[in-house]
């Protein structure tokens, strides 16, 4: 359903040229859960926002191609892109707080997708939901509320954000991002902000909503125990590039690029009590005046001279696996 | 383990916030004073040597009752023992000595340091606390501390800003070990840092506890790195204990309804440890009004009827070392 | 190449091995770069502001021209010469070379008048600021961080002083106390520490959350310390930007309050008395009151610019990265 080839996305700053993403190349099935797996600024939101093209100034897509339904989403024309967000693919943020505006009515914040889109002008919905625009458009918002688990929904139409708790507002973001059918969804960290408990709720949510509509999900998440237990396909993105590609028990169970296994040996395991962690020496680097090379060679500890001087390909190593590690063979993609 | 005395001691604890109106309002609007319960009731015991985690979701109390127990915060009520010693009547040199004894790691390694200060003048203030008063022997102990918590020394003049936030959080474990205290507050120590800087972090603190015998208040809302780092842990939920007990019998046999949900929804790359995820209903209530009986009863999947919205149950131990407070165990 | 032994000797020693001498010496040392490190710093921003370059020049000018004032004028500024009365400017009709800006009503030189009148300004700008920066940061400090009833005292009295325009308070303070150059700070500074109060209040209550004042208190710092060590720091830069934004405004009040009569008394030449003797003459001698008008609105403006730049630099919440 989505292709992303060799996407890239720069900022220049005053330090230096930001490669927030580089060359990137993803692909989604339909009614697929994708988790995109990364520490702050390795670029994973950034992707998403380029998929929709909403990226902050100064930043710019450099180059690549997003083939979203066959078509090239950075060939469209603005006005194109507008139909498209919100209606095909919509969007769920961090912060529930900052995004929902907070001298509005949550109903009303709901309803204004379905209106942007002229969604009660369609026939189908006209023939759901009768001719009365008004009516037909609150018939609906109340239908997503129920579906995202609002609970009294008469009142909570009529209620403002800050009324709501935090997972209320996220659950009323997913309405918003609902209301129009998107068949792709894009969560940016939708559970960080939210306690464990109403993490499980909001994740079994998106679960469902995967379940009964069929929307594929990319889901932006720092947690590798999220995407382990929510998504199918995990990539896992390290200082701008993509490191390692795979279904979910693979990358999580025989994982090949030393990030990724850093990574999961710095995360504590509950099954086996004194297995000891074991961090990743140094920190996440700057992205400004990043070298040639694997970004993480400083960090690595199978590193070779190699690893400092060329650009590594991602490589190919069965099929649906993919690592961009010099210390593994396989053959470029 | 239980047989030694404990370090830290705690009797009906309680810690309310008034969020007050202004004068004006209060005369003019009679408004009165919010109470916010933060901390009601609690009975804790710390023991020398252990890390003792305390979990919680956010808003439950932990961090107020990690702050109140080293009297950064007055209770309301109730008392804490810091070897047998009352915390909160203490003042003047007693305090001082006290606080040399008990410190604080935070959370926000960015907040926690002072912006305009560098790392030579945020270290030496808890040196001067100390006695220290020489420079040479200052900026040698500062070297020391550096050294001890992964930085080089070349960074002693060099300002927060300069840092990483895993570095920054070495700077204030340095600063928390300058005192050489005996007990340490850890609060959420790990929570704003990248995972692979996270691990570091942990490490540290266990290798200190080592080297120097500490006692670690660990408290976070991560089950896995509480897991990982404590030989016991307490269950807050909206500023009671639900439920203590060792760590590996708390994640074996979870009684308390609420821990069950909780530790049922960490997300967990381990496939070992998944299990049947319980969705808790609804969200926590607000510790501006708690709701009475049981604070756990309006989310609560177990609930027995009347007496869990009416009585308070209060911790009772049901094996070994195992306390709980639910209507179910009595 | 020779590199400097001592130097380099005593940064490679190991803290233990240095004399406590040395050891001073090397702290010192560290302690002067790290200053001008942060004095270049400084510098070097302040060139990115040409306008704020230019106001820190022409306020730095002002301020030698009041200190060596006796030095500069060329001519006796307090007596004048009958025949010289409304003597118009050199460059014009009628004009002599050796009063470069002719002369006021009495005969007196303006140019040394309004050297002399710098003084005034200068003085009166400079005092009443540090004045009310001193009562109102203390003051402000106390409050945000003890809250209860001396914070409620001080907010509401402050609140009161603040409906009050600035002009007619200072008016009605010198109405009272009459004329002179303490009794014109005493005016200016009544309600002058006002938003000093303010500010320095509302930084420190947001200080005071920060974990950093709770770890220096876990540290076993004392509150006066907490508050001078801890706080002090981290609001000073925003005081030293509304300080000098409110010089400017406290000048021209100063010149507001002798255009009117009661200023520092009618001895002393001041820019706003100047103005206010050469209004009747407007008509045919407009140099006597235009000319101090000038020298008034150069500094104002200057200072502004400076107080602008200053913003710009030294409070990074208003920089637009």
């Amino acid at each position: 359903m989505l292709v992303i080839k060799n996407l890239s996305t720069h900022f220049p700053t005053e330090r230096g040229l930001v490669k927030a993403v580089n060359n990137v190349s993803l692909s989604l099935a339909t009614g697929e859960i994708l988790g995109l797996v990364g520490e702050s600024g390795c670029g994973k939101s950034m992707t998403l926002l380029s998929i929709l093209r909403l990226i902050p100034f100064p930043g710019k897509i450099v180059g690549g191609e997003v083939f979203f339904r066959g078509s090239n989403l950075l060939e469209k024309k603005p006005a194109e892109m507008r139909a498209l967000r919100g209606q095909d693919i919509a969007m769920v943020f961090q912060d529930p707080m900052t995004t929902l505006n907070p001298v509005f009515k949550v109903g009303e914040q709901i309803g204004e997708s379905l209106r942007i889109h002229g969604a009660m002008g369609k026939e189908s919905f006209r023939r759901r939901y009768g001719d009365n625009k008004k009516i037909a458009e609150k018939e609906r918002v109340l239908e997503l509320m129920k579906e995202v688990g609002i609970p009294s929904v008469d009142e909570r139409y009529h209620e403002y954000p800050h009324q709501f708790s935090g997972g209320m507002q996220q659950r009323a973001l997913i309405a918003i991002a609902l209301s129009c059918n998107p068949q792709l969804l894009l969560a940016d960290e939708p559970t960080t902000a939210l306690d464990v408990t109403i993490q499980a709720q909001i994740l079994s949510l998106l679960e469902q909503i995967n379940r009964e509509h069929g929307t594929g999900i990319i889901l932006v998440t720092h947690d590798l125990g999220v995407a382990a237990e929510f998504c199918q396909r995990i990539a896992v993105m390290y200082a701008g590039s993509l490191v390692e590609v795979g279904p979910t028990d693979v990358v999580i169970g025989e994982p090949r690029h030393p990030y990724t296994i850093g990574l999961l040996r710095s995360i504590p395991k509950i099954s086996s009590k004194k297995e000891k962690i074991k961090p990743i020496y140094g920190n996440v680097p700057d992205l400004a005046g990043l070298a040639g090379g694997c970004p993480f060679a400083p960090r690595c500890e199978v590193v070779k001279d190699a690893c400092y001087s060329e650009d590594i390909p991602m490589r190919q190593i069965s099929d649906d696996h993919q690592v961009r590690c010099l210390n593994v063979p396989g053959h470029s993609v | 383990m239980t047989a030694a005395e404990p370090l830290v001691k705690t009797k009906g604890l309680t810690k309310y916030f008034t969020s007050r109106r202004s004068l004006v309002a209060k005369l003019v609007a009679r408004q009165k004073d919010h109470l916010i319960k933060a901390v009601d009731d609690v009975n804790l015991d710390i023991y020398p040597g252990e890390t003792l985690g305390l979990v919680g979701e956010s808003g439950c109390g932990k961090t107020t009752l990690g702050r109140t127990l080293i009297k950064l915060y007055e209770p309301t009520s109730g008392e804490i023992f810091y070897r047998n010693q009352l915390v909160h009547e203490l003042k003047g040199r007693e305090l001082i000595a006290f606080r040399k004894e008990a410190q604080i790691i935070f959370q926000n390694p960015y907040a926690s340091l002072n912006p305009r200060k560098t790392v030579r003048d945020i270290i030496s203030v808890p040196l001067r606390t100390r006695g220290l008063r020489e420079p040479r022997i200052i900026e040698e102990e500062i070297l020391n501390l550096l050294q001890r918590v992964g930085l080089s020394p070349r960074h002693i003049d060099n300002y927060p800003h300069q840092f990483s936030g895993g570095q920054r959080q070495r700077i204030g474990v340095a600063r928390a070990l300058a005192l050489q205290p005996n007990f340490i507050v850890a609060d959420e120590p790990v929570s704003a840092l990248d995972v692979s800087v996270q691990a570091q972090i942990i490490n540290l603190l266990e290798e200190l506890q080592e080297e120097f015998q500490l006692t670690y208040l660990f408290i976070t809302h991560d089950l896995s790195v509480v897991h990982y780092i404590s030989d016991r842990i307490a269950v807050m939920y909206l500023g009671h204990i639900v439920e203590t007990a060792p760590t590996i019998t708390l994640f074996e046999r979870p009684l308390h309804p609420y821990t069950q949900a909780l530790l049922s929804a960490i997300p967990s790359v381990d496939k070992g440890f998944r299990r049947k995820r319980i969705i808790l209903e609804g969200t926590v209530p607000t510790p501006l009004d708690p709701p009475p009986g049981c604070r756990f009863h309006t989310r609560c999947f177990a609930k027995l009827g009347d007496v869990c919205t009416r009585v308070t149950p209060s911790l009772v131990e049901v094996e070994d070392n195992h306390f709980v407070a639910c209507h179910h165990f009595k | 190449m020779k590199v400097n032994e001592t130097n380099v000797h005593l940064a490679q020693l190991p803290t233990t091995d240095r004399s406590p001498l040395q050891q001073h010496l090397y702290l010192l040392g560290i302690k002067l770069r790290l200053q001008r490190q942060n004095l270049g710093n400084f510098f070097r921003q302040l060139k990115r502001h040409p306008t704020a370059m230019v106001g820190a020049i022409v306020v730095v000018l002002y301020i030698l021209m009041a200190i060596f004032a006796p030095l500069l004028v060329p001519h006796d500024p307090f007596t004048g010469i009958l025949g010289n009365r409304i003597l118009p400017p050199k460059w014009y009709e009628g004009g002599r070379p050796e009063y470069l800006l002719g002369c006021d009503e009495l005969g007196r030189d303006l140019l040394s008048r309004i050297i002399y009148g710098a003084r005034v300004s200068i003085s009166v700008g400079l005092i009443s600021v540090t004045v009310s920066t001193v009562i109102g940061v203390t003051a402000g400090i106390a409050a945000g961080y003890y809250r209860g009833l001396f914070d409620e005292i001080f907010s509401r009295f402050a609140d009161l002083l603040l409906a009050f325009p600035f002009l007619i308070f200072a008016l009605g303070v010198m109405v009272a106390t009459g004329p002179g150059f303490w009794n014109l700070i005493f005016a200016l500074c009544f309600k002058g520490w006002v938003e000093f109060f303010r500010l320095a209040r509302g930084e420190t209550l947001s200080e005071k959350t920060k974990e950093y004042v709770e770890a220096a208190k876990a540290s076993g710092q004392g509150h006066l310390t907490i508050m001078l060590s801890e706080i002090m720091p981290n609001i000073i830069h925003s005081v030293i930007v509304l300080g000098t934004l409110r010089m400017g405004s406290l000048i021209i009040t100063e010149a507001s309050l002798s255009f009117l009569g009661l200023g520092v008394g009618t001895r002393i030449p001041a820019w706003g008395s100047m103005i206010s003797s050469g209004r009747q003459y407007m008509m045919n001698a407009w140099w006597i009151s235009t000319l101090p008008g000038m020298a008034l609105l150069l500094l104002v403006l200057s200072i502004n610019l400076l107080g602008e730049g200053l913003r710009d630099i030294l409070d990074p919440r208003l920089k637009i990265d």
